[in-house]
């Protein structure tokens, strides 16, 4: 999109250049860590008290049996792995895995990566005005809290909603579609909600491609479809890896959009790592238990990134 | 062809959008109304949502406070932050970026249980900062990210000159560099604004008393624990209300969000 880089700061040429220093003078940074601590010392000391401490509390909690309640959240006592023989023994934890990867995949890598790129090239060559006012309503629902979103797809979803009303004149038996397909439904419902982003970053990739070189693979008779797939894509293949990454990790914690849909239900049918971790740590307490279920998260967050870092890494070496 | 596509996927988006509307608008007697069409209008749904016994004015305060004190905290610290990791050379540095790099991908919501634990031992279940704090950690990553790139690829002759006609380089900062960067500090500021007034998980773990809830939580519990019997119309009206000034924001800066967002993502 033309906005993107209409922007300054980030184009990435610009990005990768040096700051300008003047030849010798007063190089800054020179005299000592107080002008460094100072100015740091704010943003280092929220980083590590409110982001780095609690991580380590996590590692360690996930080794105890520390509680919200009772006797054993005054006396926390060191389990060793029993925390984790027990995951890996709940069928429930299991499950919850499989939906997580699912989902992930369902929403983030298919379904907002083919939505998302499919619109950045469908509106790539359209007029600017058109451009603008899809751009707007895409990115009002990335904008739409996500209670309020969850709100809006149940009422659409559920066996009053309009989805039935739309889906009768096919013939179509009403149902709730919450209770019959609650994965597709928070799939959907995700898809929603994220594809402005991706978009977003897709066509910032795609303004990048030269129109030349589709040009003369055009004229060396490729069709629109070859120049798409093998000229576009290898070259915005950076884009895609690091737009997957992001998602993947937006999409392995989404809680709200599935706590609102269908509190992970019926039964456990749509309950991710996250609705399990919040059922186990804040709605029952457990929040030894919680935290081995939140490393599990970061686990297959951390896997799914590798693949994308790979994929990175191999585009380099070429 | 194209075109067929694109009024598909704009059908898609707008679906959801048109529904809240037409449902709020709907007379609670006609809520599950399935009509294209509502077939009357009525405010009445906007009206419950302000009736006093809701408490909903309150929940708007407070999530006006929390967003905006966040949104305060999170420019003063992210850009003399920035600032610093962009002008300064010192050891660690390249640590402090990668570092700061990880922390905009982390899965955040792993962090919510030791956040309560936290909380709940030094006395901050019920209180703004509670929420303020976490925020502020969850979006200056980002900020920082966002102005670091911004100061970078001022010419540092900026200063310089500036400092050679008598400022100080408080002044320099203030007079020269400031002005320059507000572009890319508004950009941070609705990004962290929005990501603050949208925040649920934390809001509804840490805080348990009504008139401290903030709008996202005080929706969420317009009916109780129970899921099923919603009261949809209010619901709508509410999210309606919550969701105009995000949208407004989006129509006076659309650009400005999505460079920032598209920041993070294309390197």
């Amino acid at each position: 999109m033309s906005a993107t880089t209409a922007t300054p700061p980030l184009t990435p040429d610009q990005r990768r250049r040096r700051p300008v220093r003047a030849g010798g003078g007063t190089r800054p940074g020179q005299r000592g860590a107080a002008r460094w601590i100072i100015p740091l010392g704010p943003a280092l000391f929220l980083l590590l008290a409110f982001f780095a401490g609690p991580i380590l509390w996590t590692v360690w909690a996930s080794f105890t049996n520390a509680a919200l309640t009772g006797a054993q959240a005054a006396q926390t006592e060191f389990i060793g792995l029993a925390n984790f023989e027990r995951l890996l023994a709940d069928p429930r934890f299991a499950s919850a895995t499989i939906l997580t990867i699912v989902f992930l995949l369902g929403s983030g890598v298919v379904g907002q990566t083919v939505l998302g790129l499919t619109l950045a090239l469908l509106l790539q060559n359209r007029h600017a005005l058109v451009r603008g006012a899809v751009g707007v309503i895409v990115v009002g629902a990335w904008v739409v809290p996500e209670v309020v979103a969850g709100f809006v797809w149940y009422a659409f979803l559920e066996r009053e909603g309009s989805l039935n009303a739309v889906l009768g004149f096919g013939g179509v038996e009403s149902q709730n579609w919450l209770f019959t397909a609650p994965m597709l439904a928070v799939i959907l419902a995700n898809v929603w909600k994220g594809t402005a982003f991706s978009m977003m970053t897709y066509a910032a990739g795609l303004s990048e491609v030269p129109s030349d070189l589709k040009e003369a693979a055009r004229v060396d008779g490729a069709s629109g479809f070859q120049v798409l797939f093998h000229v576009v894509l290898p070259l915005i293949r950076r884009t895609i890896a690091t737009t997957l990454l992001l998602v993947t990790l937006q999409t392995v914690q989404v809680f709200t959009l599935i706590y609102v849909m269908t509190s992970g239900g019926p039964g456990s049918r749509s309950t991710t790592l996250p609705l399990l971790m919040y059922e186990q740590a804040l709605q029952l307490g457990d929040l030894g238990y919680g935290t081995a279920i939140a490393l599990a998260l970061l686990l297959v967050a951390g896997l799914f990134s590798l693949v994308y870092v790979r994929m990175l890494g191999t585009e380099a070496k070429r | 062809m194209p075109n067929l596509g694109v009024a598909a996927i704009v059908l898609f988006c707008l679906t959801p959008f048109y529904w809240m509307v037409a449902t709020t608008l709907r007379p609670p007697n006609q809520q599950f109304d399935n009509s294209l069409i509502p077939r009357s209008v009525s405010p009445e749904n906007l009206i419950a949502v302000f009736d006093p016994s809701v408490g909903f004015h309150r929940a708007l305060l407070n999530s006006f406070l929390v967003a905006g004190i966040t949104t305060a905290l999170t420019l003063v610290i992210g850009t003399t932050t920035a600032y610093a990791l962009a002008r300064l050379t010192f050891r660690g540095k390249k640590i402090v970026l990668a570092a700061i790099i990880a922390t905009v991908m982390f899965p955040g919501i792993s962090l919510i249980v030791p956040l309560l634990k936290l909380f709940t031992d030094i006395g901050w279940i019920n209180t703004y900062q509670a929420m303020i704090v976490p925020y502020l950690s969850f979006a200056l990553p980002l900020t920082v990210w966002l102005l670091t790139t911004f100061f970078k690829q001022m010419p540092f002759d900026l200063e310089q000159a500036a400092q050679a006609d008598g400022c100080t380089p408080g002044q320099a900062f203030r007079k020269v560099i400031l002005p320059i960067a507000l572009p890319g500090m508004f950009t941070a500021a609705v990004l962290t604004f929005i990501m603050a007034w949208n925040e649920f998980i934390i809001a509804l773990t840490i805080v348990n008393r009504p008139k401290m809830q903030t709008v996202t939580v005080a929706i969420s519990q317009f009916t109780g624990a129970q899921q099923f019997e919603l009261p949809f119309g209010t619901q709508m009206a509410a999210g309606v209300v919550v969701t105009i000034p995000l949208v407004l924001l989006v129509l006076i800066c659309r650009r400005r969000i999505i460079a920032g967002l598209t920041a993070g993502g294309v390197k």
